[in-house]
């Protein structure tokens, strides 16, 4: 009796229908690949030879191995310069998002062949990661006017809001729940701005007056602090690497002047002449023993010595208002001692510690830099105290067909994104200031803009009434944020949290 | 019976004398005194008369001292918060307001449109036929009534030639032929003399229209070349609407009004 043979395998169906044979693998090309630090343009590794389908997991951990740190794996954006187009418009880098076969020898524009020897871009990204915010989690009633600002604090628990009905509101972020009305100011609450240790907050109204609120237990700390005559256009605190214990306040105004108050005696200690036209925006520097920068509508922008007052450089270039002004330590500025492992500092010198490690961890590669952008549709980036520094542009930001309508560094300092009028927004190296990639998709101008703490995400909010995150790979929209009925005025961004306010008078917090 | 304002005339040639003002003061001190005294005197219906009435006297002075009061006082204005409230960055850009400014120019463009259908003499007289047009009877024995004369001012334009005689059913006589109308710019306050390039529409009857006769309330069209007008997009216009505000024929000129 012959062995029976057994019945040949059963095929697996789907819905009926026989799974496809597995398409055998493709041959893939071989190709050299040159690693190249983005901060120095340095090598990381000697040239190697890499199947083109290699997997951009499998390359971050080919460059992890290569670099020969010791460190924890960092995780890295890779990209591939693309050479000048015609179309002025067009990226002018390719990212690297699945492999090189892929999304380099297969772009369109067919300028990569396998011949060629890619010099692959790598840039290290934040060790954590910030997810896309998708849905509306909460829409939060109590103002009774548009929302016209509306600020994280530095640890992301509580946020403050400015509005047009002259409160100033904080709300707990844990719970998405009011906590607090800040009533006061006899006219709109026009910027509110968190002091870096989450100790204080000021708002800045269209009375004129500036004020002081403890957001604990929502008390103002003393009466406004009075001085100016027209409306406070911006504030700004001092950096908390420069002074930890009672960090001062600078406020800008329409009356021409800027004012620095000392907030422990609430004195005011001294003020800021020399614009001739309304001050647009205050940023207090970190640099030295600390620099404001002030931009105006007398197409200036004025850096001073924040100790004494003391002009330092008066910059000309543009031509017209200038009304945004960004520094690249911005976002270190703003969240202090605070970084994403949540450490509350429990001394002045712990917290100058921590604050200064964090700053000097971003100047290390390029300084302070300034960007301003202007009604003249332009913007300049600068560095002031650079080795080429003074009062020469480092570059020239052009592009924009209106005029610029906030400006804004990527946290890590190596992009920068500005938004205009002509409803787009635009994205630039953040260290050399050239021009990236267009984003195109809102049908209203743009109003502002915020960054996920990570650098991997970009928010818009628009006249259009909806919000928008960029995908920063394919320079298009990752998820669109509609659900506003009116203008969207302002837009924050903290943790996994983005929260945005306008004229419906609503507030939404939106998440992942 | 006073003749004329003798008193005011005399003050005026005369002046007045020269203890007038220290006099006419004590009478008023004295006033108070005076009113006294009658309403002690007074009693009965009269004092209930007279009190009502200085009761109310004195209500309306006092509401009248504090209305002055409350005017005096400087007030801090709390509630004079403006609304459309909007953020610092788009505060100096009120001329580039929005969508809402947008859409009001839109109703107001709208507005405008109607508004060439709404012109100054929204009413005219009706003219019967017989007004209009004078009967002129032809033939040998004058027996013939087919033919109209237009008693009207009328614009015959310039390369009309006359139909022959036995054709012609409507006259227009020549010297009721205009050509030229004064037309007032309603909001220049000019008044221009421009040529007239046709009668665009008189409200009595088609028929006066095609005729190009001209009444109190038709619309004709000028030329404002000379006006040096410009439209919306920038062209130089060259014809625009007038309604006539006279009667033509009466006054034997064309005084008209610009519709803009």
């Amino acid at each position: 009796m012959a062995t029976l043979l057994p019945p040949p395998k059963r095929q697996k169906l789907y819905h009926g229908i026989a799974a496809p044979e597995p398409e055998p693998e493709k041959p893939t090309p071989n190709i050299v690949v040159q690693f190249v630090s983005e901060e120095d343009g340095q090598p990381l590794a000697p040239a190697v030879n890499l199947p083109a389908n290699f997997s951009r997991a499998n390359l971050e951990s080919l460059v992890n191995k290569l670099s020969n740190k010791d460190d924890d794996p960092v995780p890295f954006a890779f990209h591939v310069a693309l050479k000048d187009l015609a179309d002025t418009n067009a990226p002018t880098r390719l990212a690297i998002s699945n492999s090189i076969e892929q999304d380099v020898l297969d772009h369109p524009s067919k300028q990569f062949t396998t011949e060629d020897i890619f010099i692959v871009q790598c840039a290290p990204q934040a060790v954590f990661r910030v997810r896309p915010a998708t849905r509306c989690s909460s829409t939060l009633n109590g103002h009774s006017a548009a929302i016209l600002c509306a600020s994280f604090s530095p640890t992301g628990n509580m946020l403050a809001t400015g509005s047009g009905d002259n409160n100033a509101r904080l709300w707990d972020l844990n719970t998405e729940t009011p906590s607090h009305v800040l009533s006061g100011h006899k006219g709109w609450v026009l910027c509110v701005e968190w002091e870096a240790r989450e100790r204080k907050l000021a708002t800045g109204g269209h009375d004129g007056h500036v004020r002081l609120w403890d957001p604990k237990t929502g008390k103002a700390i003393g009466d406004a602090l009075r001085g100016h005559t027209k409306w406070v256009t911006s504030l700004a605190w001092e950096p908390i690497h420069i002074n930890p214990s009672a960090p001062r306040l600078a406020s800008s105004s329409k009356d021409c002047t800027v004012k620095v108050w000392n907030t422990a005696t609430r004195a005011l200690q001294y003020t800021l002449g020399g614009h001739t036209v309304s001050v647009n925006v205050v940023r207090w520097g970190g640099s030295g023993k600390g620099v404001l920068y002030t931009a105006s509508s007398d197409r200036t922008v004025r850096v001073w010595d924040a100790e004494q007052g003391r002009p330092l450089y008066t910059l000309k270039e543009h031509a017209h208002w200038v009304t945004t002004l960004t520094l690249n330590t911005d976002f270190v500025l703003r969240t202090g001692p605070f970084d994403h492992k949540a450490k509350v500092p429990a001394s002045d010198e712990e917290a100058k510690e921590a604050a200064l490690a964090r700053y000097n961890a971003l100047v290390a590669t390029n300084g302070e830099l300034l960007i301003t952008g202007s009604d003249d549709h332009t913007l300049f980036l600068w560095d002031i105290f650079g080795e080429s520094g003074g009062t020469k542009p480092k570059a020239r930001l052009t592009g924009h067909q209106r005029q610029i309508a906030h400006v804004a560094f990527s946290p890590d300092g190596r992009w920068v994104a500005s938004a205009a009028f002509d409803n787009s927004v635009r994205l630039w190296d953040g260290r050399t200031g050239k021009f990236v990639a267009t984003l195109r998709g809102h049908v209203g101008a743009v109003y502002r803009l915020a960054w996920s703490a990570d650098s991997r995400l970009l928010v818009s909010a628009s006249k259009d009434s909806t919000v928008k995150i960029w995908n920063l790979k394919t320079y298009k929209i990752h998820t669109d944020l509609p659900g506003h009925t009116d203008e969207v005025y302002c837009v924050d961004f903290v943790a996994d949290k983005i929260v945005s306010g306008g004229g419906d008078t609503t507030l939404k917090i939106w998440k992942n | 019976m006073p003749q004329n304002e003798y008193i005011e005339e005399h003050i005026k040639r005369h002046g007045r004398r020269l203890d007038h003002d220290e006099r006419k003061r004590k009478r008023e001190a004295r006033e108070a005194h005076r009113a006294s005294a009658h309403a002690q005197k007074l009693f009965g219906h009269k004092a209930k008369l007279l009190h009502a009435r200085r009761h109310a006297e004195k209500v309306q002075l006092r509401k009248t001292l504090r209305a002055h009061d409350t005017r005096n006082v400087k007030t801090t204005d709390a509630a004079s918060t403006p609304d459309g409230a909007r953020p610092a960055y788009l505060l100096d850009r009120e001329d580039q307001k929005d969508a809402k400014a947008l859409s009001t120019a839109l109703k107001q463009k709208r507005k405008d449109k109607a508004a060439r259908f709404a012109v100054p003499l929204p009413k005219v007289r009706g003219i019967a036929e017989d007004e209009m047009f004078k009967v002129v009877k032809t033939g040998k024995s004058k027996s013939k009534a087919w033919k109209r004369m237009v008693t009207k001012a009328t614009f015959v334009g310039d390369s009309f030639t006359r139909k022959p005689v036995k054709l012609e059913r409507f006259i227009r006589p020549m010297a009721l032929r205009y050509k030229k109308a004064n037309v007032t710019h309603p909001e220049l306050k000019a008044t221009f003399q421009l040529q007239i390039i046709g009668v665009k529409k008189n409200p009595q009857s088609p028929m006066y229209t095609q005729l190009g006769v001209m009444t109190k309330g038709t619309v004709i069209e000028v030329n404002v070349s000379e006006l040096g007008m410009v439209t919306a997009g920038g062209k130089v216009v060259f014809g625009k609407y007038a309604q006539i505000t006279n009667n033509p024929e009466n006054d034997g000129c064309i005084n008209a009004v610009l519709l803009v």
